[in-house]
């Protein structure tokens, strides 16, 4: 069976709690009770730190094949952006916070001795991926999409 | 005595003295380099001590990071160990991590890799054949330390495969040291290390280059020059005997970068890289220079021991070296492609 995105997500974040605590207060912080929305492929991720997860206050899609590739260094976030395969909204202001959450999600996690692994189960589990999958382009245009507005 | 006795004397494994007690931060590792044709191969097996906040004295992480530079394209990535797979054997060069290990025989280092994370594998024999050379007690201005020993120039036979594309060495020229010491990542230090061989396997000279600076590089802490002709090291410059200078900057481009996620890190397109330096010798009534070109380079990055936020980033460089001048009452002039490292916190 396949794991669902979010439990990933959510392994992560228990996994800065245990190997690089500072790093997973430090996110709390920035987030300060804030809900990114994050939808890969079909399935959408709600993350909140150390609260129930609340109305996005950010939103960013992307292909779970597009997320493999930034991890991999095949393309920078701002040129995925620029060719629209990572569609992100909200404020100016949401989108600094968004930057500065995931510099600290990313310090903290190449700090943790598990990080590779989980990293190795992450794609595994895109590659893995049967369901249908929607370009950023059609997430933007799709159902879900506007009812996170 | 061969140089590989030399090495079995100079070169071992310390360990860190917190396994008996000792402080923790202790560093060390094993750095291997092998040029072949269009294939330009970096391994780096090491063992430190883990001093997260929090992590009891005496854990150590173990990490194999493999780099290739084929055809002009890098690719590579680091496998982290967990400890039940790690063996070390303090006063002898016998470490294995998971996959990876290196044994010293009488014949030579045997390395065998296996990094998932690049996609590289290799079964390797190097062979040195220069005295290796130990430098140490190189202090940084907090009063850590960093200590290494150079056997700079080896035959390497055996087998590298990246991706789906396995490489046959046969008398490869390779490279070794070994570092170790309690300094810690995010320090007030930098550094800059090269090796030349020229191009024409036959060329008896070998020459290594470093240079430890604080982090801001006004100050140059230890520099050196050490030249090998053939088997035994015939001249050591240093201190004032160099002139090092530098000029331009590698310019933008987009960089490798290791492990590959730290991409998403926003470090830019620039690296902080010189275009070319140039480094000048002047001592017992010997003169002799070499400029190395820079040309490409990916970068190993790493977290801060100290600072949540804070990287040190490795830039390993490839590039073109050109060698003139007089060593040991000899003529020398040799041109050859260079791995260099400049090491910026």
């Amino acid at each position: 069976m396949v794991e669902s995105y979010a439990r990933h997500i959510a392994r992560s974040l228990e996994l800065l709690e245990t190997e690089s605590p500072w790093h997973r207060r430090r996110l709390a912080q920035v987030l300060d009770g804030r809900t990114v929305a994050v939808v890969l492929d079909d399935e959408l991720i709600l993350i909140a730190v150390d609260v129930e997860p609340g109305p996005p206050y950010l939103v960013v899609a992307a292909s779970g094949d597009g997320a493999v590739r930034l991890m991999h260094g095949e393309r920078t976030l701002e040129d995925a952006l620029w060719a629209g395969t990572v569609a992100v909204r909200g404020s100016v202001a949401a989108l600094q916070r968004g930057a500065t959450a995931l510099s600290v999600y990313l310090h903290g996690l190449i700090r943790c001795p598990s990080a590779a692994q989980a990293i190795a189960d992450f794609e595994a589990t895109v590659a893995a991926q049967r369901s249908p999958r929607l370009s950023p382009d059609e997430h933007v245009r799709s159902e879900r999409w506007h009812q996170l507005e | 005595m061969t140089p590989a006795d030399v090495l079995a004397r100079v070169g071992f494994l310390r360990r860190t003295p917190a396994l008996w007690g000792g402080p923790s931060g202790h560093k060390e590792w094993l750095h291997f380099a092998v040029r072949h044709g269009d294939l330009d191969l970096l391994l780096n097996y090491s063992l430190v001590d883990d001093v997260r906040v929090g992590t009891p004295s005496g854990v150590e992480r173990g990490r194999a990071i493999a780099i290739a530079r084929v055809d002009g394209r890098w690719v590579g990535g680091q496998d982290e160990v967990p400890p039940d797979h790690v063996q070390a054997r303090g006063g002898g060069i016998d470490m294995a991590l998971g996959p990876n290990s290196v044994r010293l025989g009488a014949d030579g280092m045997h390395v065998l890799a296996d990094v998932a994370d690049a996609g590289i594998a290799a079964d390797l024999w190097l062979r040195p054949v220069t005295l290796p050379l130990p430098m140490v007690n190189g202090r940084f201005p907090d009063g850590t330390v960093c200590n290494w020993t150079t056997c700079p120039r080896a035959v390497v036979d055996g087998w590298v495969r990246v991706g789906d594309t396995e490489h046959r060495l046969q008398d490869a020229i390779g490279y070794h040291d070994h570092n170790w010491g309690d300094f810690r990542w995010g320090g007030d230090f930098a550094w800059e290390w090269a090796y030349l061989h020229a191009d024409d396997p036959d060329d008896p000279w070998t020459l290594v280059y470093s240079r430890l600076l604080d982090r801001a590089r006004h100050q140059s802490l230890v520099q050196g020059l050490w030249v090998w002709r053939g088997a035994r090291p015939v001249r050591g410059y240093r201190g004032g005997d160099l002139h090092i200078s530098s000029k331009g900057l590698l310019g933008a481009r987009p960089i490798p970068r290791f492990p590959a996620i730290t991409g998403l890190l926003r470090l830019g397109q620039l690296s902080d890289v010189p275009a070319e330096l140039t480094v000048e010798a002047d001592g017992f009534g010997d003169a002799l220079s070499f400029t190395l070109a820079c040309e490409d380079v990916a970068q190993v990055v790493i977290p801060s021991d100290d600072s949540p936020l804070g990287l040190t980033v490795i830039n390993e460089v490839c590039g073109h070296a050109q060698v003139t001048g007089h060593c040991a009452g000899l003529p020398i002039s040799f041109s050859g492609d260079v791995v260099a490292e400049f090491v910026r916190g």
